[in-house]
C-alpha cells in the first residue's frame, strides 16, 4: 500500500462517523422507493384533450371499454398500444372515418399468428405496432 | 513560389515548435484534481466522466478516495448499478479497516436493493462479520430486515426489525405488525378469492375488497347469461351457446382469474403498506 493510500485511509477513518449521517438520506430513498411502488391507479392519457365531438365520443367510449369490459377480460391484446388504444389513437390521428378502418384492420391482425413480421418490445413482452400511415 | 511556401511552412513549424514548451496537455492529476472539485460543486456527470478518463488512461492512479467520490456520484444520479461496484472497490481497498469495509459494503447492500436485487444484498450482507460497531450493527439489521421482507422471509425480516427496535414500544408495534402480516395470506386467500368467483361471479373481489370490480363483473357476467337463456329460449340451445357462449366464457373465466390475481396484489400491497410503515417507525427513531 502506498503512502497516499494510507494516508487517505487514515483520514477516512477519522471522518467515518461523519459520514453516517448519510444513512438518514438513504432511509429517505428507501421510504420514497416502497412508497411509490403502492399500486397506482391506472390513468388513460391518451383519452384526454379532445379537439372535436367526434374524439370526445370515441374517447368516452374508450374509457368505458377499458373500466368496464377490458378489466374483467380474461384475454390479453398482443400489441403494443393494445387494439383499444390504438384505436383511439388513430382515430385522434387521422379522423373517425380512417381511425377506424384502420381499428378494424388491426383486430383482424391480431391473433399473434404472425409474430415474425413486427418489432418485439422486451420489456412489456408484446410486439410492437404503433398508429402509422402505411 | 514553391520556395517561398516551403520557406513558410518551416516558419510556421518553427514557430509552434517554440511555443510548445510552454503548452502541455492534461495529465492524470490534473484529470483528479478537476474531478475532486466538481464533485464538491456536485456537477455529479463530470465528476463521472472525469474518472472515467483517468480508469481509462491510468486505473492505478485512482485512490480510495477516488472511487467514494465515483460511487457517490453514480448514486447520485440513480446509477445504483455502477454506483455499487465502484463502492465494491472502495469496500475491497479499506482492506485494512474492517469498519471502513464494512461501510462500504453496506453502501453496496443499498444499492442493490434500490435495484430490486434483494438475493445479492442478503448474500452481501451474511458475509459482513458478525460483531459491527453500533451504527452499522443497525444499519446490517435494517437492510437485513428490508432484504428478507421483501424475499418474503419474514421470520428473519421480524428478528432483525426487532433487535433494530431497542425501543420497547417500537419494538411491540413491530412485531404487531409482523402479526398483521402474517394473517395477510389467509385474510385475502388468493385460491378462496379463486372459488368464490367461480360459484358467483364477483364475489371473489368483494370478498378482498374490490367491490367495485365485484358488481362489474357480477353485473357484466349476468347480462351475459342472460342474454344466452334469451338466444336459448328465442332460438334454440346451439343457437344460444355458439353465438353468447364464447363472450360469457371469455369475462366468467377472466372474472375468476382475475379475482385470484387481485387477492395476490392485495396481499402485495398491504405487504408494501407495512413495509412502508416500518421505515417510518425507522425514521422516528432516528
Amino acid at each position: 500500500m502506498t503512502l497516499k493510500q494510507t494516508l487517505c485511509t487514515i483520514i477516512l477513518c477519522l471522518f467515518v462517523n461523519k459520514i453516517y449521517a448519510q444513512d438518514v438520506n438513504e432511509l429517505q430513498l428507501l421510504s420514497k422507493k416502497f412508497s411509490s411502488a403502492k399500486k397506482q391507479k391506472t390513468d388513460y392519457e391518451i383519452a384526454r384533450e379532445n379537439r372535436n365531438e367526434a374524439q370526445l365520443i370515441f374517447s368516452g367510449l374508450f374509457l368505458f371499454y377499458k373500466n368496464f369490459l377490458s378489466s374483467q377480460d380474461s384475454q390479453k391484446c398482443t400489441f403494443h398500444p393494445s387494439c383499444s388504444e390504438y384505436g383511439i389513437l388513430a382515430v385522434k390521428q387521422f379522423g373517425a372515418i380512417k381511425g377506424m378502418a384502420l381499428t378494424f384492420d388491426r383486430l383482424t391482425r391480431c391473433n399473434g399468428l404472425s409474430p415474425t413480421k413486427y418489432k418485439i418490445d422486451f420489456e412489456r413482452k408484446l410486439l410492437l405496432d404503433p398508429v402509422s400511415n402505411e | 513560389m514553391k520556395q517561398y511556401i516551403m520557406k513558410s511552412n518551416v516558419f510556421v513549424i518553427a514557430i509552434f515548435s517554440f511555443f510548445s514548451y510552454g503548452a502541455t496537455s492534461q495529465t492524470i492529476n490534473n484529470c483528479l484534481r478537476l474531478a475532486e472539485q466538481q464533485y464538491v460543486l456536485e456537477n455529479y456527470y463530470e465528476v463521472i466522466e472525469l474518472y472515467e478518463r483517468v480508469a481509462f488512461f491510468g486505473k492505478d492512479s485512482l485512490q480510495l478516495s477516488d472511487y467514494i467520490n465515483w460511487a457517490d456520484s453514480y448514486r447520485q444520479i440513480n446509477d445504483y448499478e455502477k454506483a455499487a461496484i465502484n463502492y465494491e472497490i472502495a469496500a475491497n481497498l479499506a482492506g485494512v479497516n474492517d469498519s471502513l469495509r464494512t461501510y462500504f459494503f453496506l453502501k453496496v447492500s443499498f444499492c442493490q436493493i434500490m435495484q430490486n436485487h434483494y438475493q445479492e444484498s442478503l448474500v452481501t450482507l451474511y458475509n459482513l462479520a458478525d460483531s459491527l460497531p453500533e451504527k452499522l450493527e443497525e444499519t446490517k439489521l435494517l437492510y437485513t430486515g428490508i432484504t428478507s421482507f421483501k424475499l418474503n422471509q419474514f421470520d428473519e425480516a421480524e428478528r432483525a426489525f426487532s433487535s433494530y427496535f431497542s425501543n420497547a414500544p417500537y419494538q411491540q408495534q413491530a412485531i404487531g405488525l409482523f402479526k398483521k402480516n402474517k394473517r395477510l395470506e389467509s385474510r385475502f386467500n388468493p385460491k378462496k378469492a379463486k372459488v368464490l368467483s367461480i360459484l358467483l361471479p364477483g364475489l371473489g373481489q368483494i370478498y378482498y375488497g374490490d367491490t367495485r370490480s365485484g358488481l362489474n363483473s357480477f353485473l357484466l357476467n349476468g347480462a351475459l347469461m342472460a342474454l344466452s337463456l334469451n338466444y336459448i329460449v328465442t332460438y334454440s340451445f346451439v343457437e344460444g351457446f355458439l353465438a353468447v357462449g364464447p363472450w360469457f366464457q371469455r369475462y366468467y373465466v377472466g372474472g375468476f382469474t382475475r379475482a385470484k390475481k387481485g387477492a395476490v396484489d392485495k396481499i402485495e400491497m398491504e405487504r408494501q403498506r407495512i413495509l412502508v410503515e416500518l421505515l417510518a417507525m425507522v425514521k422516528e427513531t432516528n
